[in-house]
Formats: structure tokens, C-alpha cells, sequence
């Protein structure tokens, strides 16, 4: 296949066409707006295709090791329902961004499990360790979005 | 919402009056509903000014509100005694005429408080009297509305369903998201003292406060409004990211000024409240920006919002965590 130039820098280069070649076409405030919204979104989707497929392996596998240690940490019962998100959280060789992102969001109930079952057992420090998983998850997500905030409403 | 689907609206609901719609045009910046201002002249001379707000179709939006309830509130919010909305004056009820439900209010000739932030040079002052228009929404005596405006059963009734909504988006997604999973559970273990419910406007920001000179504010945009909890409309508004900022960087100041005005004792209105509140007053966006990202994800179109709003999601998961982090630092202090 071609890779050159990439999926970030093709969406980029749309970026610039649509900015310099389609914007200044647009006759009214309510289109102009539009088109920048839309030219915000490839800026986010041209990082969150260069990143997606390894962001989501990496917190996969950290989420998995989390709810492990949570469920040798807490009762039976507990530790019998973040075996069962675990066990749905089959992690396979595929790096379709289908698949990859389906493990990922099975991951994501099993740290639901594992954190609700550190704060059942008043495990703080655990609690803190599931907390720090969800903000580093935030922090993906807020480099897709450029530290771009949303005007108006 | 075009110059001749008005006029021909004006020529059904005020067939003797003469209307001719001089011009309508849309005006860009809500998100959430078309807009328009129209110019209206009537057979003996005089004009008027008009605010269209419509529905936009299902396809090219994510925000949903129900109109027919909005002209409701808004034929009882003009009796209200402790602050002023635009005269609503005619309703489409069926898109019939305009193209989608719209209803159509007298357009107030004055600049919004946001406008006019741009150029104050006394902040302090600006802020206090942003505050005086939420005091005034929340002044409002409940017995003002109707009988078919909803309200809850009880503050904890009101409580649980602001926080049931956070189940509500997950139970709606086809993934998993841990995040608001966790800021429900945290909202349950921390729930604040009672307050009495009040009428909640669920968009206050200073763009949505109109400043007529020499006239009160009056207060536009109700779509969101219902009886709840006032902190929702504290908690909603530091969000807002425009600036100048009324709330950020003096947090402390803009609850006492609330607290100043209202009487709310400081244990029921601090800093770390309004952030408790900032989740449950902006869960309802939330909740329609994920349906929108949803859609989308099912093949649907929700138009530009559907797709560009999934920032708004990140800065909201940001902002609820920030919630958390406190509540788990306070924790970790005192482990």
C-alpha cells in the first residue's frame, strides 16, 4: 500500500486545501462556522490516526494488569466479577482498528469492575491507581484534541 | 426559517394585521437550535424585530430539547416577577409554515452581556452583576409556572435523576466508558446538603443574558430550564470557556457573591460544590454529545456537530475527573 505521505498527513493537507481553497467560499457566518468545525475535526482525527491502534493496546494491557491486582486484592465475590469482565476482555493478535478498539472497550467494564470493587473494599491506594488510569485516558484523549475548547454553545 | 415561510406564517396567525417580512436571516452562534432575525413591517407603518429559534433536522444536530414544552415555560417565565425573557409571540407547532417547530419572540435591541464583557473594564463589577441575573432566575417564586411544567417529586428525587443520567448515557452506548462510570459512583458517595428546588435555566452564561441600556437584563435561551437544583446552573456555568472568565480565577469570590445575594449558607455553596455541581449541570450536554458521537458510529448523520462535539466530550471527562481528583485527594489526606 502506499504510506507516503501517511493517514495524519493526508488529513493535514485537506486541512490546508479546505482552509485556503473552500472557506473563503463560504457566504454567511453560519457556514464559515461550519466549515472551521470541520476543519477542526481533521485536525483531531489526523493525531488520533497516528496514535489510536497503540494508545488503546497500551491502556488495554495496563487496564488489565490493574483489575488482576484489584481482584487478588478483594473478597471472592468481587474478585469473582472483575474475573468475568477479564475473561471477556480477550486480547487477540488482530490489529484491525475494529478489533483493537472492541478489546478496548471490554477493557474499559472490566476497570468499571476493578475500581468499584477497590472502593467497596475501601482500598485507597487502588482507588487512586484506577483513578490515575482513567486520567491518563483523558489525557489521550485531550492530545487528540489539540487543546482545542469547544466556543459557544 | 426563511423570508417566505414567515411571511406566510405572519399571513396565517395575523391575516388583518398586513405583515411584510423586510428580512430574515440566520444568525450563527448557538449550537444547540437555528436561529434567525427577522424584520417585520405591519400595514400601518410600524416595524418589528423578531427572533426565530427552530428546530434543525434530526440529521444535522445532536441537541435535543422539546419546543413545545419551551413555549410553555415561556408563556409562564413572562409573569415572572424577578427578572425579564423576550416576549414569546407565535408558535409554529407543527413546522407547517417555517419548516420545523419554531417559535418566534420579540427581539430585545440590545447587545449581549457576553458582547459587552469584551469591553468592560471593571470585571468585578461585570461579575456581580452576572450574579444578580442567576439570584434573579432562582428568586423566582415556582408557583410562577403552570401546572403542566414538570417538577420533581423532592430534592432527592431530583438528585437521583441527575445522577441516573449518568447511567442513563452509558446504558445508551455501545461502549464502555469507565470514566463516567466512576464520576457516578463518586457523585453517589458525596451528595451535598439539601438546598430548596428552584427554577434552573441549564444554560446561564452571560451570552444568554441580554443588557438593554438603561432597561434589566433579560434572559434568552430557556430550552434547557427546568425545577431543580439551583447549584445546576452554578455548576454549569464555570465551564464555559469563554472569555473573560466570571468564575475562574477567584472561585471563592463568585460563591460569595451568589451566597451574598441568595443567602445559601457557605456549607451548601463553596468552590468544591460548584464542582460537584459542574457535573450534574452539564450532564444533560454531555449526555446528548455521546448520543450524537453514537449515532454516528451507527452510520447515522448528525451533521458537523455530530463529529466536532466529541471535543466538548474530552473537556468534559477532563472536568469531571478534576472533580474527582479532589474528592480523592481530600481522601488521601486524611488516610
Amino acid at each position: 500500500m502506499i504510506i507516503r505521505p501517511s493517514t495524519p498527513q493526508i488529513l493535514r493537507d485537506l486541512q490546508v486545501e479546505v482552509e485556503r481553497e473552500i472557506l473563503p467560499l463560504m457566504p454567511d457566518a453560519v457556514s464559515k462556522m461550519r466549515v472551521q468545525m470541520l476543519l477542526a475535526v481533521l485536525g483531531n482525527c489526523a493525531v488520533r490516526s497516528a496514535h489510536e491502534i497503540a494508545w488503546m493496546t497500551e491502556e488495554t494491557a495496563e487496564i488489565i494488569d490493574y483489575a488482576r491486582e484489584v481482584s487478588d486484592a478483594v473478597g471472592a465475590e468481587a474478585s469473582r466479577l472483575i474475573k468475568v469482565r477479564l475473561e471477556a476482555t480477550h486480547v487477540d493478535d488482530s490489529l484491525h482498528l475494529d478489533d483493537v478498539a472492541a478489546t478496548y472497550s471490554r477493557a474499559g467494564f472490566a476497570l468499571s469492575a476493578a475500581l468499584d470493587a477497590a472502593m467497596d473494599a475501601y482500598l485507597n491506594d487502588l482507588v487512586l491507581r484506577g483513578e490515575a488510569l482513567l486520567r491518563a485516558r483523558v489525557t489521550r484523549e485531550q492530545e487528540i484534541a489539540g487543546g482545542s475548547a469547544t466556543t459557544g454553545r | 426559517m426563511d423570508r417566505d415561510r414567515l411571511q406566510a406564517f405572519l399571513n396565517a396567525v395575523e391575516p388583518d394585521r398586513g405583515a411584510t417580512v423586510l428580512e430574515c436571516l440566520p444568525i450563527p452562534g448557538g449550537y444547540s437550535r437555528d436561529t434567525a432575525r427577522a424584520t417585520v413591517q405591519w400595514a400601518d407603518g410600524t416595524t418589528e424585530s423578531f427572533f426565530l429559534r427552530g428546530d434543525p433536522p434530526i440529521d444535522a444536530s445532536v441537541f435535543r430539547s422539546d419546543r413545545d414544552n419551551e413555549w410553555l415555560l415561556l408563556n409562564s417565565l413572562v409573569n415572572s416577577p424577578t427578572f425579564n425573557i423576550p416576549r414569546p409571540r407565535y408558535y409554529d407547532a407543527t413546522g407547517e409554515y417555517l419548516g420545523c417547530k419554531c417559535i418566534v419572540a420579540e427581539a430585545i435591541p440590545a447587545q449581549s452581556m457576553f458582547a459587552a464583557l469584551q469591553t468592560e473594564t471593571d470585571i468585578e463589577a461585570a461579575k456581580a452583576r452576572f450574579v444578580d441575573v442567576i439570584a434573579s432566575i432562582h428568586a423566582m417564586p415556582l408557583d410562577v409556572l403552570g401546572p403542566d411544567i414538570p417538577r420533581p417529586t423532592s430534592w432527592r428525587a431530583q438528585m437521583d435523576a441527575l445522577i441516573g443520567r449518568l447511567d442513563e448515557i452509558q446504558a445508551g452506548l455501545q461502549e464502555s466508558n469507565p470514566v463516567l462510570h466512576y464520576v457516578a459512583r463518586v457523585m453517589r458517595e458525596n451528595l451535598p446538603r439539601e438546598v430548596p428546588l428552584a427554577l434552573v435555566h441549564g444554560d446561564v452564561q452571560p451570552g444568554n443574558v441580554l443588557v438593554p441600556d438603561g432597561a434589566p437584563p433579560v434572559v434568552i435561551d430557556w430550552e434547557f430550564a427546568q425545577v431543580g437544583d439551583p447549584r445546576q446552573d452554578l455548576g454549569y456555568f464555570p465551564q464555559v470557556p469563554m472569555p473573560p472568565l466570571l468564575y475562574h480565577p477567584d472561585p471563592e469570590k463568585f460563591c460569595a457573591l451568589y451566597r451574598e445575594r441568595t443567602g445559601m449558607a457557605e456549607q451548601d455553596l463553596n468552590p468544591l460544590i460548584v464542582d460537584y455541581f459542574l457535573v450534574l449541570g452539564t450532564a444533560h450536554l454531555q449526555q446528548n454529545m455521546l448520543m450524537g458521537a453514537e449515532a454516528v458510529a451507527q452510520g447515522e448523520h448528525r451533521g458537523i456537530m455530530g463529529t466536532y462535539l466529541i471535543i466538548a466530550i474530552t473537556h468534559f471527562h477532563n472536568l469531571y475527573l478534576n472533580y474527582t481528583e479532589q474528592v480523592s485527594g481530600s481522601r488521601k489526606a486524611s488516610a
